[in-house]
């Protein structure tokens, strides 16, 4: 019994490292100091444009349905990524919110953060490098 | 029930299936509408529940985003539903859409509230969907349903009651009227019978062949019971004949005598005719009956009354008293004794002609005494007695003639 419990725990171990944890990244000179992980989320779903500090905070996502896109979205959100596509099928119909801008992996994402001020970011968080300022880890 | 008891089967039936068919027929209609109607009432709301339910999603995104032109599509797809007046949408953050049909709401009282929560976070409340429905349309709704139910139900009701009404009336009231009927019509003791009836049951049937004998009793039981009433008519009759008529020669006898005699005499003085009485022994017969027997005897008397009858008139009466004694009765003559004397005359004519009685050959005579009315008597009694005065006084005068009364025999005599 002892023996079948340790090897549940290996293997949802596994299955965690299977996953890795996912950082949410920053400009070094980004004003997110405040940023709580629902602003993330309302950010990334175009509710959330402006912050009270002024920042207007610029999200930034992957193209072609990557793995962690899935994972990000379903640890932040719950739902899946065909949810969150719909979501934004009816949002872009109206015409009043865009969709975050999109790159093709985490290399783009780690060079597109670096590189402008007021940009969100996420990548794996063994994949964050000192380019980029980690503001808060999900999926632990 | 007593108003019932007057009706024809038919009628009584009718009302029966109607009251019944009303009674229970009506309770359970009641029934069934009010059901029908309550469950369509919260059908309708419940519908619109559901309408609400499936808009959720859109109306929390419409909620979360601020999106008016989401919530305008979640609000006009509610309004399709036309029982629904007012549809608003609110966010916590300070979006609020609403439409509605009418100016004045009251008419729409049921609020119907979903809480809406954010799409990406089930804790968090973000905003409320409102409706509100109208009520007229959802009762008018209702009703129009429970009435389908109720009208459904009825036809069901109503369709065996009918059917059973139509199948009792033909195959069992009619047949009854049929029979009862003709059994009215029928007059007891005649040859009539009962035909058979349509749609006639075998219950029925055996009740018309036993009405049918019993018929055929009657009938046979009056038949002879007339025969028996006739016959005892018949001996009535004789008995009557043989009370008032001599048995040997049919003639009238003493008691049907008087009543003539009265008779006449009644008449004569009504209407004021003349009449008279004529007293007739035979002479001789006394010798005949004693030497040729009583059978020749008999035969003479009936062949004097076939004279007799022969020589007066048809309204005259011959009677016989007894042994060889006749009367003869002649009312309404025109002159009592001119006429009353020349019957006489043919009365002793006829007697003397020889009387042919078997092998023998018998010649007698006749004494006749004459008494009219109204000169020689107005009564039965003295003109009885003066007819026999008369005769008496034409047996003194040798026998084989008619006298006259005359007064002077009274005188003798007394």
């Amino acid at each position: 019994m002892r023996t079948l419990l340790l090897a549940m725990l290996l293997l949802s171990g596994e299955v965690v490292a299977a996953q890795p944890a996912i950082a949410i990244i920053a400009n070094h000179d980004g004003d997110y100091a405040t940023l709580t992980r629902k602003q993330v989320v309302d950010i990334y779903m175009g509710k959330l444009t402006v912050l009270t500090n002024g920042t207007f905070p610029q999200p930034v996502d992957y193209q072609g349905n990557p793995e962690i896109r899935e994972r990000f979205y379903r640890l932040l959100t719950g739902k899946n990524l065909a949810q969150i596509n719909a979501y934004w099928a009816r949002m872009s119909f109206t015409g009043q919110t865009n969709p975050p801008r999109l790159l093709p992996d985490q290399k783009a994402m780690l060079r597109a953060v670096g590189k402008n001020q007021d940009a969100l970011g996420y990548v794996d968080k063994n994949e964050v490098t000192p380019s980029v300022q980690p503001l808060m880890t999900i999926g632990e | 029930m007593k108003m019932l008891q007057a009706l024809t089967l038919q009628a009584r039936l009718m009302w029966i299936v109607l009251g019944s068919t009303a009674i229970i027929g009506g309770g359970t209609l009641l029934l069934v509408f009010v059901i029908s109607y309550q469950n369509k009432l919260s059908e309708s709301e419940q519908h619109i529940r559901q309408l609400m339910d499936a808009v959720e999603y859109s109306a929390a995104i419409a909620s979360y985003s601020s999106n008016a032109e989401i919530a305008d599509d979640v609000i006009k797809g509610l309004m399709r539903d036309e029982a629904v007046c007012e549809v608003s949408l609110s966010s916590n953050e300070g979006l609020h859409l609403s439409r509605s049909k009418y100016n004045d709401l009251s008419v729409c009282p049921i609020t119907l509230q979903h809480a809406l929560l954010s799409p990406f976070s089930s804790t968090d409340f973000i905003g409320n969907l409102e409706t509100r429905v109208d009520n007229g349309i959802i009762e008018t709704r209702a009703v129009h349903y429970a009435g389908q139910v109720a009208l459904g139900l009825l036809a069901l009701l109503i369709l065996p009651s009918l059917i059973i009404w139509f199948a009792v009336s033909r195959y069992i009231t009619r047949p009854i009227h049929a029979y009862a009927q003709q059994l009215h019509n029928i007059v007891p003791g005649s040859s009539e019978r009962i035909a058979t009836v349509a749609h006639s049951s075998l219950e029925l049937n055996r009740v018309i062949r036993d009405s049918n004998s019993l018929l055929i009793g009657i009938e046979e039981m009056l038949l002879d019971e007339r025969a028996q009433r006739n016959e005892i008519e018949r001996l009535k009759e004789q008995y009557k004949h043989l009370a008032h008529h001599d048995n040997l020669t049919g003639l009238p006898n003493r008691a049907m005598f008087h009543d003539r005699l009265a008779h006449m005499l009644i008449q004569a003085k009504r209407y004021q005719l003349k009449g008279a009485l004529i007293y007739l022994d035979l002479d001789k017969f006394k010798p005949v009956n004693d030497t040729l027997g009583h059978g020749v005897g008999d035969l003479l008397l009936k062949a004097v009354a076939l004279r007799l009858l022969d020589a007066v008139r048809e309204s005259d009466t011959v009677a016989r008293l007894g042994g060889d004694e006749f009367v003869v009765i002649l009312p309404a003559l025109h002159n009592a004794s001119t006429d009353a004397l020349s019957i006489a005359e043919k009365i002793l004519h006829a007697l003397q002609q020889p009387f042919e009685l078997g092998a023998h050959t018998v010649q007698i005579g006749s004494s006749l005494g004459i008494a009219c009315y109204p000169e020689h008597g107005k009564d039965e009694f003295t003109l009885s007695k003066h007819a026999d005065l008369a005769m008496y006084r034409a047996k003194q005068n040798g026998r084989n003639n008619a006298q006259l009364f005359q007064p002077s025999m009274a005188e003798a005599a007394d």
